[in-house]
């Protein structure tokens, strides 16, 4: 009887596994075909707009002319944004430590922060820093003071994301940190952000890839960025769609690449986490 | 001999709500205090008033001669007071409270080398020898939650240790696990007990407090009912409260 019924569970099992196969089979399929019906919608899409954009009677050989020297401009593009994102994540550290303060005067100082900025437009900012600190003596280049006000204009509304990712962090992990004796920034340092940086690393890239546009804003400066080569030589020739359209394109490709390195940084770091709490043995 | 903690007079409230009123008792070294009670009676509070992680509204406690700083402005010097309280009193909580991010070993040196500032070899020598000592050192570079129940707990026992701490305080150790694990939580907390710890223990397991404790207290509206060694306790409670609370969880 055993034999008989080994080799019947045997059969069974094969079934089994071949309807698995064919269930797996079937889902790369449908994988795909949505992959391909995604590229095509996004070709078609392009294409459209390439129809309109051919309406605006378009200098094709001024715009390859000119794109080498809007191009320059990528770099600057880059590194401000980068560097103003670093500013702004110091400031959003200090801001959500002050948001989470019991103390009146950082509490006090981190909220007035948070207000005054996201009530005023940061165009404004950027003027204001660029143009107030020399009344007051410290002169600034342009570089500089849009890098400052970038930072300090990002650093507040991504106080909020700092906020939210050391409030993630279980009372007890705090606990557990004080009763063996830690300080305050002990406990801050080695407990609380390291694990706060996994849910805090995705928003902030997303921030970076705003940042990355609205960084055109400091082509008021005379800052040489992307969109200010695009509108210099742009009003000098009349072509102003021309290079509009060339910059708008690089800001674009930028965004692309950058969001590309965002989703593989989520995708490690989400690998991590299944790592660390995925299985029991 | 002196008493290792000094309790007098200790009230906690929780905004209006009175959850101790007016505990007073000593604990003497080497001594096994398990504290049995209702929930809501004020056993974890008790234990998280020891080690400030609750701030008792009055009462004078002393820990090894060290006064907590109750009704005490927050100087400098309270503040290195509670740590230094905090750093000779180990605690091990309900659901373990390990550091997700830093595997076993490095669970076990945190105390000492961030706080006690000691060198991360003979950190790491030490904590490699409570590890064997809680039968975990095979686990040595895993994370934690590649454990189950019991062995994070026998983990947090070992880091806590790992600060060589004169009491131990367990709230509720073994509350969180699966049957089948407190088993080996118990037998590590009675080989601590053997070597000599001072331990006060919150905990619902009477076998364990039978064996080990050498007294329990009975906690309830906010005070000691009763108090005395297990036999006693658990076999002619002077009280109805304790008689019908055990017969619950007997």
């Amino acid at each position: 009887m055993s034999a008989t019924g080994d080799a019947q569970a045997t059969a069974k099992d094969l079934e089994v596994t071949e309807i698995k196969l064919k269930h797996i089979e079937e889902a790369k399929k449908a994988k795909k075909r949505f992959v391909l019906w995604v590229s095509l919608v996004w070709v078609g899409i392009f294409a459209f707009l390439l129809i309109i954009f051919n309406q605006f009677n378009l200098d094709f050989r001024f715009m390859l002319k000119y794109l080498p020297f809007i191009m320059k401009g990528v770099g600057t593009t880059i590194y401000v944004s980068l560097l103003s994102i670093i500013s702004a994540c110091v400031l959003a550290l200090f801001g959500a430590l002050g948001r989470l303060s019991k103390n009146p005067i950082f509490y006090g100082i981190a909220t007035f922060y948070i207000s005054i900025i996201r009530g005023t437009p940061l165009i404004v900012q950027i003027f204001v820093i660029y143009l107030g600190l020399p009344q007051m003596g410290i002169v600034i280049s342009a570089v500089p003071a849009g890098i400052i006000a970038l930072g300090v204009n990002y650093g507040a509304y991504m106080t909020e994301i700092f906020r939210a990712g050391i409030q993630s962090i279980g009372r007890g992990q705090i606990e557990a940190a004080h009763s063996l004796g830690m300080t305050y920034a002990q406990m801050m340092k080695r407990v609380v952000l390291p694990q706060a940086l996994r849910l805090i690393i995705p928003p902030t890239g997303n921030e970076f890839i705003a940042m990355l546009k609205d960084s055109a804003l400091v082509n008021f400066l005379g800052v040489w960025e992307l969109f200010f080569r695009a509108i210099k030589v742009g009003r000098q020739n009349f072509k102003n769609m021309e290079t509009l359209i060339i910059a708008g394109l690089f800001y674009w490709m930028v965004t692309i690449i950058f969001q590309y390195f965002q989703s593989r940084l989520e995708n490690r770091l989400s690998k991590g986490t299944r790592q660390v709490s995925g299985m029991t043995h | 001999m002196e008493p290792i903690i000094i309790i007098k007079d200790l009230k906690k409230y929780f905004q209006h709500l009175l959850v101790l009123d007016g505990i007073s008792t000593n604990v003497m070294p080497g001594e096994v205090v398990v504290i049995i009670g209702r929930s809501g009676s004020g056993k974890s509070t008790l234990l998280r008033c020891l080690n400030w992680l609750e701030e008792p509204q009055s009462g004078h406690v002393l820990v090894d001669g060290m006064e907590l700083p109750i009704g005490q402005k927050r100087t400098a010097e309270v503040k290195n007071r509670i740590i230094e309280i905090r750093t000779h009193m180990g605690m091990v909580f309900q659901d373990f409270n390990l550091f997700p991010h830093r595997t076993i070993i490095d669970n076990v040196i945190e105390g000492p080398v961030i706080v006690k500032k000691e060198d991360r070899k003979t950190a790491i020598a030490r904590g490699e020898e409570l590890l064997s000592w809680v039968g975990m050192i095979e686990k040595r570079d895993n994370y934690p939650d590649q454990l189950s129940g019991g062995q994070k707990q026998r983990v947090a026992i070992a880091r806590s240790l790992a600060m060589e701490p004169k009491i131990m305080l367990f709230d509720e150790p073994t509350s969180a696990l699966d049957p089948e694990l407190i088993g080996e939580v118990l037998s590590v907390m009675k080989k601590l007990a053997e070597e000599g710890m001072t331990m006060l223990v919150v905990t619902h397991e009477m076998g364990f407090a039978r064996e080990v404790a050498d007294r329990i207290i009975f906690l309830g509206d906010g005070g000691i009912i009763e108090d005395g060694p297990p036999q006693k306790i658990m076999e002619s409670p002077e009280h109805e409260d304790t008689r019908v609370f055990l017969d619950h969880i007997l």
